[in-house]
């Protein structure tokens, strides 16, 4: 079994590999979950994780691009209490590639709902909104979550991380902020409001009237929560122990603050009264639940909730931000910002891109899916996986376009083309770039096209490469080429192109082709999930389930291929636009 | 101690009220959802609750403040100060840039003469303008009232947060409060 990781305290962490998990789906069966967990489980440790909206509900017309249950408890059979450097030994950490992670939301509907938030805000609706969102990002097969867990938690200072793992899902959590903890009767808090940003002093946080405001107000509302807990036995109200202390976690500095209570109650109607934190909802809550369901379209399922531990009465919750989800080869990275009447949009979406600054993080701005296509004797060849495969990209980036809709943007380059060429003299065949910035919608696309000469016949020269680290292996085809510039300029002049070789030592492509070998009379490709772009001829040929080479047919199916055994297959590369032709491998006798 | 009944207009500062007004009076909280299902002669003090959004989005509470008798105390704090306005047909409109979690100082003359300039908390959006009924005690720039009485009901409004952990010295506020609703 994967092991559940969770913080403990002193810098401590429960490692466990040993462990039972109890799952709750169903809102109406929460406290009924909770109070059966709390009897039959009582003095076990439990490590548990709620979802955000676990005691509320949420608009069901927002998104789902995560879905985890409601509530899940791990009861711990065998674990240790472990330092963290003691958990990272007992790690098979392995080196992970670059992943490119990319914002769900562009910068001007983020501005826009931030606008949106102000306006309510001057109506009286609310004082402050937490708006969140994600970033997305693909990961292969071997991509493996406790080493990429154990990564990040060395670049930045995190006391309540945690790593869950679920089904196929792993969560990778990063907190720094407690929700609540129970010690005894006392109850306490800790909310976090108010961030550095990037070129700015210390002063410049501590002397924010803007930034202290915002804190106060979760302050009172956190005040309220506690105050909503029985305290008859202690005749007590809720105290802020500390107002404004700086909380640095290395990446940016934070102010935070402690709130606490004495009560007679438990768990399950604790969080009952008090769910979800206010640092994360907005106040006041309930109208601020409704507006984060109205303007966020996905749903935050377990991000912004709480994970931590349980054990007799005493828990430790954190809230869960600056967290990941790992799911069949998709990754999410959610991060948010408090909105207040006077925040300034543009300092918003700073502060949105700063707080996942550490992992490097490209806003849509920058992006584009890319396609590249053969236009020959008046038609793109292909056509049709073309638009499948921009389609499925564009999809992956959230960018929903009806299929018709892209027909007919390819349908009018078609025709321009056609009439540009009358133009000309233009005889040749046509190599045409289409791109689609993310920002913009799909309407927005821009193309170029060159003449092609694909009469030559020439073997190409591989020069074959393994990146050290910082290289980005992508399915999806787009503009984010940057590590290729650099492992280009690795290979030496006699050869056309490099040949890359992932961290499992498994062959992937080169810059621009498909690889294709040829092994006692089969071919083969090796799979996407190694680390290879979804490429239209590799894909035409799968469908067909065979490929032709000078009129020969041999079966074609996906399999992964060693660097170990390069010397006893034959290689070939393709493309959609250049088709296939035969390669050789310059430096075979490199391995690992 | 007095028997007080606190109105609950789904705000998430009502339980530091709570909290607050428990050191002084018994409190029992209700939900605005609740508020035609009560006997408001059971309690000396009746008190409104901050909340979201405008006085005209809680019909119940401005028919509750036309219906009630002359001689029932009622505390509005914040939007409860703005229904007394609103039921009153003094103008309650949006005021920008809004006051939230911020503080102001406003001074409190209580009945044997003293006075006390004092550090209160804001959470508003929207604003009184009070030219009829209602004497203003107590006002911050540009003429804002802070503090409200009723010049014949038993009436009074609180535009800041008496409530609030910004909000200074909350024993002589209580005091204040007894003094001018006769408790």
């Amino acid at each position: 079994m994967k092991p559940v990781i969770s913080f403990f305290e002193n810098d401590l962490y429960f490692y466990c590999t040993q462990y039972t998990v109890y799952q709750c789906e169903k809102k109406d069966e929460v406290s009924g979950f909770l109070k059966k967990i709390q009897a039959d489980f009582h003095d076990y440790t439990k490590i548990i994780k709620l979802n955000f909206d676990t005691f509320h509900n949420t608009d069901s017309a927002q998104q789902k691009i995560i879905q985890t249950p409601l509530i899940l408890v791990y009861i711990l059979d065998q674990y240790e209490l472990l330092s963290f450097k003691e958990i990272k030994n007992k790690l098979k950490i392995t080196e992970q590639e670059n992943l490119q992670f990319i914002s769900l939301i562009t910068k001007e509907k983020f501005k826009s709902a931030v606008q949106s938030i102000a306006d309510d805000i001057s109506a009286g609706r609310f004082y402050q909104i937490n708006l969140t969102s994600a970033f997305k990002t693909q990961t292969s097969d071997h991509f493996d979550t406790l080493s990429y867990f154990v990564s990040i938690a060395e670049k930045i200072h995190c006391p309540y991380k945690a790593y869950l793992p679920f089904n196929g899902q792993d969560i990778l959590c990063f907190s720094p902020e407690l929700f609540l903890s129970k010690k005894n009767e006392t109850i306490t808090t800790q909310p976090i409001k108010g961030t550095l940003l990037p070129g700015q002093n210390l002063t410049d946080l501590t002397s924010s009237y803007k930034e202290d405001s915002e804190l106060s107000m979760i302050v009172d509302l956190l005040r309220n929560d506690l105050n909503k807990l029985s305290c008859e036995t202690y005749k007590s109200k809720s105290v802020v122990n500390f107002h404004r202390n700086l909380m640095d976690l290395k990446y940016t500095v934070h102010t935070y603050s402690e709130v606490s209570i004495k009560t007679s109650e438990q768990l399950p109607e604790i969080l009952n009264k008090t769910y979800p934190g206010g640092s994360i909802s907005g106040c006041p809550k309930i109208e601020s639940l409704k507006k984060i369901a109205e303007i966020e379209p996905n749903s935050r399922d377990f991000y912004t909730g709480s994970i931590g531990w349980w054990i007799k009465d005493d828990f430790c919750l954190n809230i869960a931000i600056r967290s990941f989800i790992n799911a069949s080869n998709e990754m999410f990275y959610f991060t948010g910002c408090g909105i207040v009447f006077d925040s300034n949009p543009e300092s918003e979406w700073t502060e949105f891109l700063t707080k996942a600054a550490f992992i490097n993080p490209e806003s849509q701005e920058n992006v584009s899916v890319l396609d590249t296509l053969l236009f020959k004797n008046n038609n793109f060849t292909f056509l049709n996986l073309h638009i499948d495969r921009t389609l499925s990209s564009l999809n992956f980036y959230n960018k929903n376009i009806n299929r018709t809709i892209l027909e007919n943007i390819y349908d009018n380059i078609k025709t321009e083309i056609k009439n540009n060429i009358l133009a000309t003299t233009f005889e040749n065949d046509l190599r045409v770039k289409i791109e689609f910035p993310l920002h913009l919608s799909p309407e927005n696309y821009k193309y170029s096209f060159e003449k092609i000469d694909l009469n030559s016949n020439a073997i190409i020269n591989l020069y074959l490469y393994r990146p050290t680290n910082n290289f980005t292996y992508s399915q999806i085809k787009n503009n984010l080429r940057l590590h290729w510039d650099s492992a280009l300029n690795a290979k030496p002049e006699n050869c056309e192109d490099i040949l890359v070789v992932n961290q499992l030592g498994l062959i992937t492509e080169s810059s621009i082709y498909s690889i294709f070998y040829k092994q006692d009379g089969l071919f083969f490709t090796p799979p996407l999930n190694d680390g290879c772009l979804n490429g239209v001829l590799r894909k035409h040929w799968l469908n067909l389930g065979h490929i032709s080479i000078d009129q020969k047919t041999y079966s074609l199916s996906e399999r992964s291929l060693h660097i170990n055994d390069i010397n006893s297959v034959e290689i070939y590369v393709g493309n959609s636009v250049r088709g296939i032709k035969k390669a050789r491998v310059i430096n075979p006798g490199f391995c690992n | 101690m007095l028997k007080t009944l606190l109105i609950d207009h789904y705000d998430s500062f009502s339980w530091n009220v709570k909290a607050w007004l428990s050191h002084y009076f018994s409190v029992e909280v209700i939900s605005y959802d609740d508020i035609n299902s009560v006997d408001l002669k059971l309690y000396s003090l009746i008190v409104l609750s901050p909340g979201p959004k405008h006085p005209q989005d809680y019909p119940d509470t401005i028919t509750l403040l036309k219906n009630i008798e002359n001689s029932q105390a009622v505390l509005g704090i914040c939007l409860g100060m703005q229904c007394m306005a609103f039921q009153t047909q003094n103008e309650v409109c949006s005021y920008a840039p809004p006051y939230h979690g911020k503080t102001s100082q406003i001074s409190l003359l209580f009945k044997n003469g003293s006075q006390q300039i004092t550090r209160v908390a804001r959470y508003h959006s929207l604003k009184c303008n009070i030219d009829h009924s209602f004497d203003v005690l107590a006002q911050v720039e540009n003429q804002i009232p802070m503090i409200i009485k009723h010049k014949s009901k038993n009436w009074l409004g609180l535009q800041f947060h008496p409530e609030s952990f910004l909000t200074d010295s909350p024993d002589d506020m209580i005091t204040y409060i007894k003094e001018n609703l006769n408790l």
